[in-house]
């Protein structure tokens, strides 16, 4: 009676989730790959191509642009927001005054949303009135004045430059409380034993936040994979596709040139290489560990 | 050894803040300029304080309008997502075989939310609601929802099983202990939750943009978005409509700083 009874309470319960998340979640990623196999403008009927908008997308130019600066985007978020994330919460890890104040200013930039950072920093990046060329000049470096947003050689890396920055705090702030569980006494002997700053910090510190080391990777890169904002708030991706980055490519695509089928397949695409990433990295990582 | 050592990473330390902290002083100090002083005096205080400016932003540029859309999305949303995820997080919780289950919640952590905007487009105008606050909400309570599950599973499996069989006994049904017991004391995970949850839907852009296109009922990001346009020349209104779009999350998250950090790190770090 009382098992009838929980079953009707759990079913009931956990429907309205189901719901809502199969309809608007798990179906929609279905139709994505389905819209992915056919051309389609959104309006007049839907023609089946099978892998005709892959093939298509093996042979663009645009596409490998924006995939090579979305790799950029990668691996600079390695260095400049994992790398140093987790070289300044080392850093901070150790202070003893003042800890609280640079974990809450370092994490500021995190909460605010992407639109409005991207929209400060092309301020900045004003070649006449901003207060980059402003600040060089002062400092006596007019050479390195540049038309930050217009150049074609500047502009993906002054694109780059705001979601780096802004995320950082995120990755000192995940590692800050992973090093914190490190326990004390590992490191101890570790000194007592004589070890160095750089032998505790491999061999002792690294191994105990190892797991929270993966996840920052594959939310780095993920999270990578995903831009949009910055680059459509600062350039819309211009000039031309210079600072254009997958998820953007994928957005013009699909609303502007109205090739729902070409653009779906490039959402496939960014599917794709996370779930790629994700697994082979975890291999990688479980055959290091051994 | 040791003093130089401390010194030169509170130095390092003290650079890296003020890094961070510069570019929200600019916007603040340039929000009460005028433009010409913007240019000639980019980083003192303002010679007159301009409050006119957000006179201005405020009313010329509908950033009220889009402040209260964006108020009325996000607190929707994070109601419903909060409902519904505790309850099926609950049934995750105290229910035995439930592994596929929660499989399959926490999948939606995993898929980049980019994947869902095609299709959510096309969804919701078949359901008669694109341009809609209600469409949005559903896509924001879907895009969110596998997180709250899979954080608030975890505060709920703490909660001890002794007080909902001491319910029982006293005549409580399943509903009225999840409600009176249960959901009081995850407190603390559903303010975790809620407070990710906003600060996800009021700073989401794309979907906003995409899935609303009528003036009346855009987001205070899409009015952001929009002083590229109109103003772009004008950078002390551009700032002072940025001060306004952040002011809100400065003061969220004075309030709910341990809440915020807690979610954010939620899943990276155990514990």
């Amino acid at each position: 009676m009382r098992r009838k009874h929980d079953a009707v309470f759990y079913g009931g319960f956990v429907l309205p989730a189901v719901i809502v998340y199969t309809l608007f979640m798990i179906y929609p990623v279905a139709m994505s790959a389905g819209y992915s196999l056919t051309e389609w403008n959104g309006v007049t009927a839907k023609t089946f191509v099978g892998l005709g908008n892959y093939q298509e997308l093996i042979a663009d130019g645009d596409y490998w642009q924006v995939v090579r600066n979305t790799g950029q985007l990668i691996a600079y978020s390695l260095i400049f927001q994992v790398g140093a994330g987790l070289a300044i919460a080392y850093l901070l890890a150790k202070v003893m005054h003042g800890f609280r104040f640079f974990r809450s200013v370092i994490f500021i930039p995190v909460i605010i949303s992407p639109v409005a950072i991207g929209l400060m920093f092309s301020l900045f990046y004003n070649s006449d009135t901003g207060p980059l060329n402003h600040l060089l000049d002062s400092l006596s470096l007019s050479s390195w004045k540049r038309q930050w947003l217009s150049d074609p050689h500047t502009v993906l890396k002054a694109v780059m430059a705001p979601q780096i920055w802004q995320y950082i705090g995120l990755y000192v702030v995940i590692f800050l409380a992973a090093i914190q569980q490190v326990p004390e006494e590992l490191v101890e002997s570790a000194r007592m034993d004589g070890a160095g700053p750089s032998r505790t910090f491999f061999n002792v510190v690294m191994p105990q936040i190892w797991d929270v080391f993966q996840v920052c990777v594959i939310l780095a890169v993920t999270g990578s994979l995903k831009s949009f904002d910055h680059a459509w708030v600062i350039t819309s991706g211009g000039p031309g596709n210079a600072s254009s980055f997958i998820a953007l490519q994928m957005f013009k695509t699909a609303f502007i040139s109205n090739q729902i089928g070409y653009g779906s397949a490039m959402t496939i695409t960014i599917l794709a290489y996370a779930a790629l990433f994700t697994m082979l990295f975890k291999r990688i990582c479980a055959r290091l560990y051994n | 050894m040791r003093r130089a050592a401390g010194l030169s990473r509170g130095l390092v330390l003290a650079v890296f803040a003020l890094s961070t902290l510069f570019p929200f002083y600019w916007v603040l100090v340039s929000s009460f300029k005028d433009k010409h002083q913007i240019y000639a005096n980019p980083f003192g205080l303002p010679a007159n304080w301009h409050w006119g400016n957000y006179a201005d932003i405020w009313q010329t540029a509908h950033l009220s309008r889009y402040f209260w859309n964006s108020l009325f999305i996000s607190a929707c949303a994070v109601a419903i997502m909060l409902l519904i995820g505790a309850m099926a997080a609950y049934v995750l919780a105290r229910r035995e075989k439930s592994g596929w289950l929660y499989a399959y919640f926490t999948l939606g952590i995993m898929i980049p939310v980019h994947a869902i905007l095609i299709p959510s487009f096309v969804l919701l105008k078949q359901l008669h609601l694109l341009n809609s606050h209600f469409g949005l909400i559903l896509i924001y309570v879907v895009s969110n929802l596998s997180l709250c599950v899979f954080i608030l599973h975890g505060f709920l499996k703490g909660i001890p099983r002794e007080l909902e069989e001491a319910a029982a006994i006293d005549g409580y049904g399943r509903v009225r202990t999840f409600v009176s017991i249960v959901l009081p004391l995850a407190k603390p995970g559903l303010a975790t939750v809620g407070t990710l949850g906003f600060l996800n839907c009021w700073n989401e852009y794309l979907f906003a943009y995409v899935l609303i296109g009528s003036e009346p009922s855009k987001t205070l990001t899409q009015g952001v978005m929009a002083l590229t346009g109109q103003y772009s020349t004008d950078y002390a209104l551009v700032c002072a409509g940025l001060v306004v779009s952040m002011l809100p999350l400065w003061l969220v998250y004075m309030l709910f700083q341990e809440q915020i950090v807690k979610g954010m790190t939620a899943g990276a770090v155990k514990g």
